[in-house]
């Protein structure tokens, strides 16, 4: 088989709080060994809980931080250890999208600028080969050739949002980090993103870990889909039957929950919420970490972690 | 009292960019009930947040109202007319008095209204105690509540928190426990669940519906998602290009659309919906074309380059608007041909003048 662009092993990523007085210390496990592949023009979709180590997952993988446990190999090459010395010919390779458009985008640069800022840092084009470039991305994410000289607060959510794309696809990357990059936009625009997206993709072979919150965008742009769990992947198989035929019962939970877009249908099919809180990332329960909210949960799931187990196509960790 | 509780009347807002300026919104008229939830829809850049900026007093430097009336419970919050410092320090200061207070807020970009620096308890509690309502006690114990309300586990650790420390939909929870905290009379929900996972999202929406049937709050929700409209939203009015095109209870939207913007966006979005996401690669339907350029609108529908409907007289008169009963209406010239007709005749006889 070719190599994956992409495969971890055992990743963890832990941050480190101080809560109350005495300065006491406390671990959040953000990602708590996550094991997966991407293989090169493969989109892997990733959905779950707010706060269940999605974004850290994307930025561990990309060393933008570092693991505390685990491996990464990209295109083969174990990058876990480098420095950042040694990762800078690996940067220009892996990119990333982010989430908030406006934390990411400094409001002192033009627009113009920032989709310049990679290739100048990188110094891959003369300047007369940047400029046309620059227009050349504007272009492909559907932005003027006059905004060019408009500062980031000019903009609309949406428009933010394409600078953003605009930049992470300068330097032709191989594999970038979505990370939910289409939430803060309309209907029409995202369908243009993600087609944009797949026609890059198509185009260049790239490959994507696209995090999204909408399950049946993150459906289509997506060949298999993992649905992780207070830092754990409890999910993760073909998009379709991930979606259709989802096996743990926290991923049925989250495919009953999307709302529909009709009144009628809405008002008669409100989704049950769910009892039972959401655990705390920094008192991991012993146990499933669904448990607690589990409607099937045994004495065995509150013990016992259970393992990633091949079931099918796919793999589930949950004993059912 | 009145039944309406905010009502924008003609409002226009532009700004000043180097390009030139944009004009924003444009004469846009509608208005939010006591204990009803409006839904703010409509394109990106159509001008959902510049609306509410402006009730707010909130626009950036290089924005202004140029016209309009902003009543909120009876008091006027357009600086329009306006003369004088004093009368102008005056309006800000009343302003600042209503802003999270009896105008609750949850801004589309969360990062830029928390403070890095502040752990999140200093700024939860800090917007109780400004407006002089509670004491710093109460306003700790109220904050924790509402933290843990909008599903945040162990809120009395995470007060002692920076933003930073947060994934992106625990921020956004903060600024909707925040806002939800001052117990305001409107609440302005800007893309409030975007980062949120469905669950949780189904959570705060109950919380939402709960205020609005319960306390009477009224809401304003912009969204993207028309799912969330579609289980939320008592009303919606839907912009276009900075006008409303069409308003209508959630039904008459849903079932009796009348305005071929709000058609296009339900069919790409039912037609998504139908099929579950399981599309062909490069077969995801939206409107074609691109949304119109605000420096440089003509006179005419601003949909017209983009709608399959088009007539030669939607490129030229701005469409008139036409009531379907109860409080449905759109602009558009489909609806109001005869009118149509008769200007396009005017205009044919005013050029045959010019020409013979
Ligand atoms: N710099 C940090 N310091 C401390 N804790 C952090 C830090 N970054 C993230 N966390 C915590 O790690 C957990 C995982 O966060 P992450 O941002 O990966 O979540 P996510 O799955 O992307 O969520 P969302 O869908 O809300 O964006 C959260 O509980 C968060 O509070
Ligand atoms: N400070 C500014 N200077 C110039 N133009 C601006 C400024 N702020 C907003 N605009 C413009 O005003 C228009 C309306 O913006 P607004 O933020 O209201 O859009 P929106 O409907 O909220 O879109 P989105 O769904 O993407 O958030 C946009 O075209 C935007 O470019
Ligand atoms: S006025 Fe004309 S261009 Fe505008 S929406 Fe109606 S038919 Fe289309
Ligand atoms: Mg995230
Ligand atoms: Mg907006």
């Amino acid at each position: 088989m070719a190599e994956p662009i992409i495969r971890v092993e055992g990743l963890e990523k832990h941050f480190q709080i101080r809560t109350g007085g005495l300065g006491r210390k406390m671990l959040i496990h953000a990602v708590n060994g996550v094991s997966l592949e991407i293989a090169k023009g493969e989109t892997l979709g990733i959905v779950g809980e707010s706060g269940c180590g999605k974004s850290t997952l994307g930025r561990t993988i990309l060393k933008v931080l570092e693991p505390d446990a685990g491996h990464i190999w990209c295109d083969g090459t174990d990058i876990t250890g480098f420095s950042r010395r040694q990762m800078r010919p690996w940067r220009r390779r892996m990119q990333m999208i982010f989430q908030d458009p406006y934390a990411s985008l400094n409001p002192r640069f033009t627009v113009g600028e920032l989709i310049a800022e990679p290739m100048a840092i990188y110094r891959t084009h003369g300047e007369a080969e940047q400029r046309e470039r620059v227009q050349e991305l504007l272009q492909i994410v559907g932005l003027k050739p006059d905004h060019i000289r408009r500062y980031p607060h000019e903009f609309s959510g949406g428009q933010r949002q394409r600078i953003g794309i605009a930049r992470a696809l300068a330097l032709e990357p191989e594999f970038i980090v979505c990370d939910e990059p289409i939430s803060a936009l309309d209907v029409s625009i995202q369908a243009q993103i993600v087609s944009l997206l797949e026609r890059i993709q198509d185009e260049k072979k790239l490959s994507y870990l696209f995090i999204a919150h909408d399950l049946t965008m993150v459906r289509h742009i997506s060949h298999r889909i993992g649905v992780m769990y207070m830092g754990e992947l409890v999910e993760i198989g073909p998009a379709d039957e991930v979606c259709e035929h989802p096996v743990h019962p926290y991923t049925k939970l989250l495919m009953s929950a999307v709302p529909i877009p009709d009144p009628v249908q809405a008002r008669l099919q409100r989704p049950q919420l769910t009892e039972g809180e959401v655990p705390s990332p920094i008192d991991l329960p012993k146990g499933c970490p669904f448990a607690p909210r589990c409607p099937h949960a045994t004495k065995q799931c509150r013990e016992l972690v259970p393992p990633l187990k091949d079931v099918g196509d796919r793999q589930v960790a949950c004993f059912l | 009292m009145s039944e309406r509780l905010l009502e924008i009347r003609n409002l226009s807002v532009s700004f000043d960019t180097a390009q030139g300026t944009v004009r924003a919104l444009r004469d846009v008229s509608f208005h939010v009930n006591r204990g009803e939830i409006l839904g703010l829809v409509g394109e990106s850049g159509s001008g959902k947040s510049v609306s509410m900026l402006s009730c707010l007093g909130l626009l950036p430097a290089n924005g202004r109202i140029d016209n309009g009336s902003i009543l909120f419970d009876g008091q006027e919050l357009s600086p329009v007319g306006l003369t004088g410092r004093g009368a102008l320090r005056q309006h800000e200061a009343m302003l600042r008095s209503i802003r999270g207070n009896r105008i609750g807020m949850i801004f589309q970009d969360p990062m830029t209204y928390l403070n890095p620096v502040l752990t999140i308890g200093t700024q939860l509690t800090e917007g109780l105690t400004a407006h002089g309502t509670c004491s710093r006690q109460e306003a700790w114990q109220r904050a924790v509540e509402m933290l843990r309300k909008v599903g945040i586990s162990e809120p009395e650790r995470r007060m002692k928190q920076y933003p930073y420390e947060f994934s992106g939909g625990q921020r956004q929870r903060m600024i909707i426990a925040s806002a939800l905290a001052c117990e305001p009379q409107l609440l302005i929900a800007d893309e409030p669940t975007t980062a949120l996972d469905v669950t949780v999202q189904a959570q705060i929406l109950e919380l939402i519906r709960r205020l609005a049937r319960e306390n009477g709050t009224a809401v304003i929700m912009i969204t993207h998602d028309l799912g969330v409209v579609a289980s939320l939203c008592d009303r919606i009015a839907v912009l276009y290009g900075g006008k409303v095109c069409e308003t209508g209870t959630a039904d008459e939207i849903f079932y009796e659309t009348k305005h071929p913007y709000t058609a296009g966006l339900l069919r790409s979005v039912s037609r998504r919906a139908a099929s579950g996401g399981k599309t062909a690669r490069g077969t995801l339907q939206s409107i074609p074309g691109t949304p119109p350029d605000l420096l440089h609108l003509g006179s005419g529908c601003p949909f017209a380059a983009r709608c399959g409907e088009a007539m030669k007289i939607c490129r030229d008169y701005y469409p008139a608007e036409t009531a379907f009963g109860g409080e449905h209406s759109a602009a558009c010239w489909l609806w109001c041909r005869e009118k149509a007709a008769e200007l396009t005749e005017a205009q044919d006889r005013e050029r045959g003048e010019r020409h013979g």
